[in-house]
């Protein structure tokens, strides 16, 4: 179990850069995310470490020692792949033994026939044989061991390649979107059994993922990935609640937070233009210059319903989604861009008719400011929890 | 009969028209074999001898000429074939298909030049190059001028465009080489587009009579269908019946092994989308 350091990597598939300058500190038995919609690098940044492609610059280091001129395989990683890319003519337990094989016999003791003539093959053999039947008993595939990849149905598949990758006790798992191919009963399922793998076995884990939700329940930390950069890493809890850019703040949370356009005043309050009762500024200030186009980010669940006379956003309900323990509400604010959606209780929208009126509160404390390049503002003063009542 | 009933109608009788002008050699070839010298040369159209002259016919092929040894030739000279066809083509395909490297686009495009050459454009060339080795009228002659085949190279190629990258990647992360790849990990997943190559190159160099007329004058070293045409140039130029029986002879592993392994084949074929 080790640590991997990736230092300022590159990457350009001819002139097209992939990677811009990629930096990472994962700590021995982390379970790190890599995440971000597709075409971001992710999955190169994954290739580069496990060493199935090379950087252009930067370096990547495994326990404190460059790898940059590795082998993939002496690199000591074990790789999920989505596909599972388990061998098709073998069985499970030959598929899960070939790691094994290819690492304790020599190229003499793995020749067909011949082979059976070293000296202490036989218990090298015997030794990897239970090393197998350990790690299928943790994934409780031990029933399919004798079966072939096509025999299995796509959750046995998936443990199967697991088990491939844990026979070695690699110093880290790497995963490229392991549960994408799995239907969706079967993915909730799975991220509860890999997180409690991650604990059992307290190996460290890169996971590569488009999907937030993944990111989200199994990971120490997430790092995000726009574009070929890493924009922010933190704790689950801290990339939601606290997005230091427009863009991850989008990208996470479903539905996606609330940008609400505004115009900061000489005192450095938000006015949200053309909306609610005459563009009255509310009642906090951000660090930044007067006149300076601000887009004050909301999440669904911080919007309440609220009188239309005294709220500072006022529009009609366009749509109303009932998903049982929550309504969202889409309310289609005069002179926003995109309707605002509401995620309130159901008891709240009740009653509540298409095209009705209706006024959305937020509490101060829960705008998140981003400026015209996409950065976060801090606030500089706000209320302790007071609503944005005008 | 309505025009829905009629189209397939028609359809069939194409088909079968076509699978009776194929057909009608090899079915004439069996029937003259089975017939006594004077069945053969009647005026009118004799489908099926009124009497057998099997034992003869046969007798005679297998005696006339060692056809034995020229079928044990063929063996020889087209497994050798193969196993070498294969030997380069796989690692070729593999590096076509799998490896980036500088040059591989031309590298493509250069074999499917090769596919366009015809062997018959190459034979003098060839022929004097085996002469200056010294190699002509040996095994050597007949099997190493195709060990190269662009065509499997083309084949595989294709094929192992169709196995993910990841089964690749997975392999190396295991550890294996990348000729390990090729003869661990690809070889069993193609083993139907390499079964359907097989026969390709079997067949046609089982029935190749170009090349061994040109390369052996040895007897010993005949081919097959050198060998039938030998056994009419001499004795029995005339003789139709042993000689048909000895192109049945020649004919039957072919055929034999077709029928064995045609699912195989028609399987390899679908999967790499040529017809």
């Amino acid at each position: 179990m080790s640590g991997i350091s990736l230092r300022s990597i590159g990457k350009r598939f001819g002139e097209t850069p992939v990677l811009r300058g990629v930096s990472l500190e994962i700590r021995a038995g982390e379970f790190v995310s890599l995440l971000g919609p597709s075409g971001c690098g992710k999955s190169t940044l994954l290739r580069i470490v496990a060493g199935l492609d090379s950087q252009d610059e930067g370096e990547v280091l495994i326990g404190g020692r460059d790898v940059s001129e590795v082998r993939p395989s002496a690199r000591d990683l074990a790789m999920v792949f989505q596909s599972y890319a388990l061998y098709p003519h073998l069985t499970v337990e030959a598929n899960m033994m070939t790691p094994l094989r290819m690492r304790d016999l020599g190229a003499f003791e793995r020749l067909p026939l011949l082979g059976a003539l070293a000296p202490g093959r036989a218990a090298k053999l015997a030794a990897m044989r239970a090393r197998v039947r350990e790690v299928a008993e943790t994934l409780r595939i031990e029933p399919l061991l004798a079966r072939k990849p096509g025999q299995l149905s796509g959750g046995q598949r998936q443990r199967v390649a697991l088990g491939r990758a844990m026979v070695r006790k690699p110093v880290a798992f790497l995963m490229d979107e392991p549960l994408s191919n799995l239907d969706a009963a079967l993915r909730v399922h799975m991220r509860t059994e890999l997180a409690d793998l991650h604990r059992q076995i307290g190996a460290t884990f890169l996971y590569v993922t488009h999907d937030q939700v993944e990111a989200m329940t199994m990971s120490s930390r997430i790092a995000v990935m726009l574009e070929g950069s890493i924009v922010q890493v933190g704790a689950p809890a801290e990339i939601y609640d606290d997005p230091r850019d427009v863009r991850v703040a989008e990208f996470i949370g479903s539905p996606k937070i609330n940008l609400i356009d505004a115009v900061t005043d000489g005192a450095g309050q938000p006015r949200i233009d053309g909306a609610g009762r005459g563009g009255q500024a509310l009642d906090c200030a951000f660090a930044a210059r007067p006149g300076a186009a601000l887009r004050l980010g909301v999440r669904p669940e911080h919007l309440r319903l609220a009188d239309p006379a005294l709220a500072p956003l006022v529009g009609r309900l366009r749509h109303r989604e009932e998903l049982g323990a929550e309504t969202l509400c889409h309310v289609e604010v005069q002179g926003g861009a995109a309707p605002l959606v509401a995620r309130v209780s159901p008891a709240a929208a009740r009653g509540l008719r298409i095209n009705a009126p209706v006024g959305l509160v937020f509490d101060l404390s829960d705008i998140r400011a981003f400026d015209a390049a996409g950065l976060r503002i801090e606030a500089v003063s706000s209320p302790a929890r007071a609503a944005a009542h005008v | 009969m309505t025009a829905r009933h009629l189209l397939p109608a028609l359809r069939h009788a194409a088909l079968l028209s076509a699978g009776f002008v194929v057909l009608l050699p090899f079915f004439w070839m069996i029937a003259t074999s089975l017939k006594p010298p004077a069945e053969i040369f009647l005026s009118e159209i004799r489908w099926w001898p009124e009497t057998l002259h099997v034992r003869e016919n046969y007798a005679a092929a297998l005696e006339k000429a060692p056809l034995g040894r020229y079928l044990l030739n063929g063996l020889i000279v087209t497994v050798s074939i193969f196993v070498l066809q294969v030997m380069v083509a796989l690692p070729a395909a593999y590096a076509l298909a799998k490896l980036r490297f500088p040059g591989r686009g031309m590298l493509f495009v250069l074999v499917l030049f090769g596919i366009l050459i015809p062997p018959q454009a190459i034979a003098v060339p060839l022929f004097l190059l085996f002469h200056q080795l010294g190699l002509l009228d040996s095994y050597a002659a007949l099997v190493l001028p195709f060990t190269i085949s662009v065509f499997g190279i083309f084949l595989m190629r294709q094929f192992f465009m169709t196995v993910p990258d990841d089964l690749v990647d997975a392999a190396r992360m295991d550890g294996i080489s990348e000729f390990g790849i090729v003869w661990t990990v690809m070889l069993p997943t193609a083993i139907p587009a390499v079964t359907a190559f097989g026969i390709f190159s079997v067949v046609s160099h089982w029935n190749d009579y170009f090349w061994p007329l040109i390369a052996v004058n040895s007897e010993t070293l005949f081919t097959p269908p050198l060998g039938v045409a030998a056994f009419r140039n001499e004795e029995a130029g005339t003789d139709y019946g042993p000689l048909m029986a000895a192109a049945t002879i020649v004919i039957a592993p072919l055929v034999i092994a077709f029928l064995l392994a045609q699912r195989r084949f028609i399987e390899g074929i679908a999967l790499t989308g040529m017809k």
